[in-house]
């Protein structure tokens, strides 16, 4: 496998680290002018979404992680695990609760997600930044009430919660960002 | 950082910054000629003496991948042959680039611009004294008031910060100082002294020095003397061996650095390594053989015109300061 030595670290490198996949995320050059060179770098945990700060001796290098990210539809979930697909070549995988995380409660079948693979199994999977979803669960709507604030939760067809305003109605489809988990419009069906 | 790739062949540093960088240079060179001391031009392709531990040069070849020396990381050794050689001159400076692989990041640009100066018959209080009035003469030409100076002691701002003496400390205590700094080491293992006090020094002590402030360390321990004489001090009652070094830092960021230097060939030759199997390069034969002859008491002093720069115009990046950064190349 190829290694990085911290003369190559910048930003975005994927390494292993502790057995991890990692993303660098920042690094800097330290180094008195007499002195020993050190590279403090900030590293993210691919699996755990962590970030830690680590100071290694210049020279020292870290293994290449095999980190690649991928546009995949998802299909479905039996349940256990989600079912993506390679929209070109076909080929179907499989990832877990573990990493599907959060993001479980914007997928939609059909939805084009995108998936990173640490040795060709998906590690994390982000929704698409916007997704279109119907509300199933609110309190009935309020007629008249199209102006003034006010927020009620609404449950969408993927479980996701998002507070809507109050004139929103079950049954209706609303546009929103899975990146802050807010409602954004109502879409016209 | 996050400029777009087609907007690099643009100069990082503002056209005011450049006006500065030239007036800066110009008074620099004023100063030191109104001292009658020789502006020098030293070779920058040099036979390659790798007598700086933690300084990688860069190696020049031939088109047919004949070695053919290095680029110089500082004019030393040229400088001092110099002065052994013509020892009624009262000073010589360098003013120009010099070069270190791999050291490239906010602070660091592998060609960087280097006033390096030898004062004939000067103590390391000397040296201290000159460096700081050029540094507010700097400040003066960019129409900046004079900074304020404080000094340290080496021991007693680790014993300040990290709570430790730093000439006696093991690499445990040296290990658990940076652990309490929240600086977490990929590799302690691979480790030694100096690499702590390094690492301490670099991220435990110089974030904490006064912004605004000009900082004078001295007391630096005798295993980081590099080029300077030793000297018998004191530190909480007991007796040392320390470097004759200073460090003026403008804020956290290393300016300057400065030696009574060394004057035996002997003690030379061993810090050189020349002792081992090789034996010295031709370069160092005769920087040793002029050091034979005779080096006068002086003092030498390298500072960082780029670093000085930004401190003098508050840039965090050093790419902010230079025409073209390596970055631009």
């Amino acid at each position: 496998m190829a290694s990085y030595s911290t003369n190559e670290f910048r930003a975005g490198l994927k390494v292993m680290l502790d057995g991890d996949p990692a993303n660098i995320v920042e690094n800097e050059f330290v180094k008195p002018g007499k002195g020993q060179a050190f590279n403090r770098t900030k590293l993210k945990n691919l699996k755990t979404g962590k970030t830690i700060e680590r100071t290694f001796k210049s020279g020292d290098s870290l293994e290449a992680a095999d980190i690649h990210e991928q546009e995949m539809q998802y299909l479905f979930s039996d349940g256990e695990e989600w079912h993506f697909m390679d929209p070109e070549s076909f080929e179907q995988i499989m990832a877990t609760q573990e990493a599907v995380g959060d993001s479980a409660q914007w997928l939609k079948e059909q939805d084009m997600c995108q998936v990173t693979l640490f040795n060709g199994v998906p590690i994390q999977v982000l929704p698409p930044n916007h997704v279109e979803l119907a509300v199933v669960e609110t309190d009935p709507g309020l007629r008249g009430d199209t102006a003034t604030g006010g927020t009620k939760p609404a449950k969408l067809e993927t479980g996701a919660v998002v507070k809507v305003p109050l004139f929103i109605e079950e049954g209706e489809v609303l546009r929103c960002d899975t990146r802050t988990g807010e409602y954004l419009s109502r879409v016209k069906t | 950082m996050t400029e777009p790739e087609q907007e690099t062949w643009r100069p990082g540093a503002s056209a005011d910054t450049l006006r500065q960088r030239a007036r800066l240079k110009r008074r620099l060179r004023e100063t030191l000629d109104a001292r009658d001391w020789l502006e020098i031009d030293a070779p920058v392709l040099i036979d390659s003496p790798d007598f700086e531990p933690n300084i990688a040069l860069f190696r020049a070849t031939l088109p047919d991948g004949i070695p053919a020396g290095s680029l110089h990381s500082s004019p030393e050794l040229a400088m001092k042959r110099l002065l052994c050689a013509y020892p009624d001159l009262p000073g010589a400076y360098y003013l120009g680039p010099v070069f270190r692989a791999f050291e490239a990041g906010r602070r660091h640009n592998p060609e960087f611009t280097m006033l390096e100066w030898y004062d004939n018959g000067a103590t390391l209080e000397t040296a201290i004294d000159t460096t700081l009035s050029l540094i507010q003469t700097a400040r003066a030409a960019l129409g900046l008031s004079p900074a304020a100076v404080e000094r340290h002691d080496y021991g007693a701002l680790f014993h300040q910060h990290c709570a430790l003496d730093p000439y006696h400390a093991d690499t445990d205590t040296l290990a658990q100082a940076a652990g309490h700094n929240g600086i977490d080491v990929a590799d302690p293992a691979d480790m030694a002294r100096d690499d702590w006090l390094d690492l301490l020094m670099s991220l435990a002590i110089e974030p904490r020095l006064d912004p605004s402030s000009l900082t004078v360390v001295t007391g630096y321990p005798a295993s980081q003397a590099a080029m300077a004489r030793l000297q018998t001090s004191s530190f909480e009652g007991r007796e040392i061996r320390t470097a004759a070094r200073f460090e003026v830092y403008g804020g956290g960021l290393e300016l300057a650095n400065g030696y009574h230097e060394l004057v035996d060939p002997d003690e030379q030759a061993r810090r050189l390594g020349v002792t081992d199997a090789h034996g010295p390069s031709p370069s160092q034969q005769r920087f040793l053989a002029a050091l034979a002859h005779g080096l006068p008491e002086c003092s030498g002093v390298a500072m960082g015109v780029d670093r000085l720069l930004m401190w003098l115009t508050g840039a965090e990046d050093i790419d902010a300061v230079l025409p073209f950064s390596a970055r631009r190349v």
